[in-house]
């Protein structure tokens, strides 16, 4: 059983190497190598497809943007998650269980549902198309995820160091931000690094509340509709390589805490 | 007095707490999904603020349209046969992944690692393999219909779900590898003694005690697998001939493209229907745990 679940598992894995390498080293061909010797390594490698998919096709400023739609949701996303979670976890009051399953239902549910409402309440507010609905709309979405997830964290923390805190004279802010918060700190990382990662990848809500202005999963979704004709396909394997190539980093350097952060949005 | 005040205080903290998640979670999440309900019973398009109120119209214009009904299905099929199939291979692989070992850790690194790829990418990624002119699968001799994988009207659903199943399987692969390290050595060792083991001990003792996890990969699976947009929208598109449409896919289609807000809406009320659906079977038909009858004798 364990040996032929092992033997399935390397299956499995070149299977996913295969395809990701191949675009990798795709990125680096020119259009000719990609057609007609798909198999060969890039010799020399063709480092101006990068240059093509950022200048000429624009994936520049797409990039751009979504550095700063994913900086700048994580710089409200945080503070306003984790306050919301450690009140909810630190505090008895009515309607407490009711607001966690309120908040925690956000993640049952697709985030296109809400679409039609959500981009109508966006142009009467003038927020579409830009970045501040954007980022807005990212974290009320992302909410779901953070507060479940860090309500667990804090839950998990023992209520004597916020009691004992306070017998010092700290009051409810500071105990929270002096005590609490820094404890939950590994939950935090994770919370973080997993959002970030998402957000970074984000494209439903990008695709329906931007429209002239691109983060970069649209614009390479626009590419690759567009090159069906043009034909590009060095910059546009390259444009692919610029949006998984930071995730691929960062998710090797940390794929544990990663992996936690995966099952504990699942499990509880 | 100092006690009032202490409690005063605490509200305030409270409040100031839960305040900006709840007008943010309010206003932008549950605000509008609750409205979509509402929207399905107008005839508009975002454009002209002109609503015309047409009760069930939508739902019955949407009865009659064939891309509907592909969507419904293809949704269906996703959610009862590929999600039971991404589950089945998902429990084969943890076998294979779970353990401590460096090797082990190497594999459940690398499964998982589709899922935090941008789907954008993904979809990149499986268009590729199936290019008829380019493709890895042509580069293997594989060359598939005249039209090209995703391009057959045969071939195209199962091709467009087994790149879904690759980019999911691992996340379920690492839930179930997860449980089965929490199993407790004692069991797996008293099996031995009873010379229980392989699939007989899979079936008898592994698969029942993974119980509450195989419920959250049911109810996770269910909801991935009626959650499809980005991968179909950017690999098909729905085509050829609707073959690959998903529910979400048409729903971002009547919005965007036919400016038919109202029947997205509708498109919308039917996709919670079904999910609401779901989770009422899955909870009634996992409800029981089937180790508890045997704890208490």
């Amino acid at each position: 059983m364990k040996y032929l679940g092992r033997l399935f598992a390397w299956i499995f894995a070149a299977l996913v190497v295969l395809p990701v390498a191949w675009v990798m080293m795709s990125s680096l061909k020119s259009n000719q190598a990609i057609l007609e010797s798909p198999w060969l390594l890039p010799v020399p490698p063709q480092f101006n497809n990068f240059e093509k998919a950022i200048v000429a096709e624009d994936l520049g400023s797409a990039m751009i943007r979504s550095v700063l739609a994913t900086a700048l949701t994580m710089l409200f996303l945080m503070p306003i998650g984790s306050a919301a979670a450690y009140a909810l976890a630190r505090f008895k009051f009515r309607g407490n269980s009711f607001l966690l399953g309120l908040f925690s239902a956000g993640m049952l549910f697709p985030n296109l549902l809400a679409a039609v409402p959500l981009v109508m309440l966006m142009s009467k507010a003038g927020w579409d198309d830009s970045l501040f609905g954007l980022v807005t709309a990212y974290v009320a979405y992302s909410l779901a995820f953070t507060i479940f997830v860090m309500h667990g964290f804090f839950s998990s923390l023992p209520e004597e160091l916020a009691e004992a805190a306070q017998i010092d004279g700290c009051g409810d802010g500071r105990a929270f931000l002096q005590v609490m918060l820094p404890l939950a700190k590994p939950g935090l990382i994770v919370v973080a690094l997993f959002n970030g990662i998402g957000l970074w990848n984000e494209y439903n809500l990008a695709k329906v509340i931007l429209l002239r202005e691109k983060t970069l999963p649209v614009g390479l979704a626009d590419l690759i509709s567009q090159q069906q004709y043009a034909g590009e396909w060095g910059a546009l394997y390259a444009g692919a390589v610029i949006v998984m190539l930071p995730v691929l980093i960062i998710y090797w350097l940390l794929k544990e805490k990663i992996q936690q952060a995966m099952l504990a949005g699942a499990i509880k | 007095m100092a006690k009032s005040g202490l409690r005063r205080g605490r509200t305030a903290f409270l409040v100031a707490c839960l305040a900006p998640a709840l007008i943010l979670y309010l206003g932008l999440v549950a605000g509008p999904f609750f409205q979509v309900f509402q929207l399905a019973t107008f005839r508009f398009s975002g454009v002209s603020t002109k609503r015309t109120f047409v009760g069930f119209q939508n739902f019955q214009d949407l009865w009659s349209e064939e891309p509907f009904w592909w969507a419904i299905r293809n949704s269906l099929t996703l959610m009862l046969v590929v999600g039971p199939i991404i589950l089945a291979l998902a429990l084969a692989l943890a076998h294979g992944m779970a353990g401590p070992s460096r090797q082990a850790k190497m594999l459940r690194a690398v499964i998982l690692f589709p899922n935090v790829l941008s789907v954008v990418a993904v979809a990149l990624l499986w268009r590729s393999v199936y290019n008829p002119s380019t493709g890895l699968l042509r580069g293997m001799g594989l060359t598939g219909p005249q039209s090209g994988w995703l391009g057959d009207l045969n071939t195209a659903f199962p091709a467009f779900a087994f790149a879904f199943i690759w980019v999911s399987v691992g996340f379920y692969a690492m839930l179930f590898s997860a449980a089965l390290q929490s199993i407790p050595v004692e069991v797996n060792e008293a099996s031995d003694l009873e010379g229980c083991t392989g699939w007989k001990r899979f079936v008898l003792i592994t698969y029942p005690l993974l119980w509450s996890v195989r419920r959250v990969a049911f109810v996770h699976v269910t909801i991935a697998t009626m959650s499809v947009f980005a991968l179909v929208h950017v690999m098909t598109d729905g085509a050829p001939s609707e073959r690959t449409q998903t529910i979400l896919n048409y729903l971002f289609r009547l919005m965007t493209m036919e400016g038919r807000y109202g029947h997205a809406s509708a498109v919308a009320v039917i996709n919670i229907g079904i999910l609401l659906a779901a989770s009422v079977m899955l909870w009634l038909a996992m409800r029981r745990d089937p180790t508890e009858s045997r704890r208490k004798a």
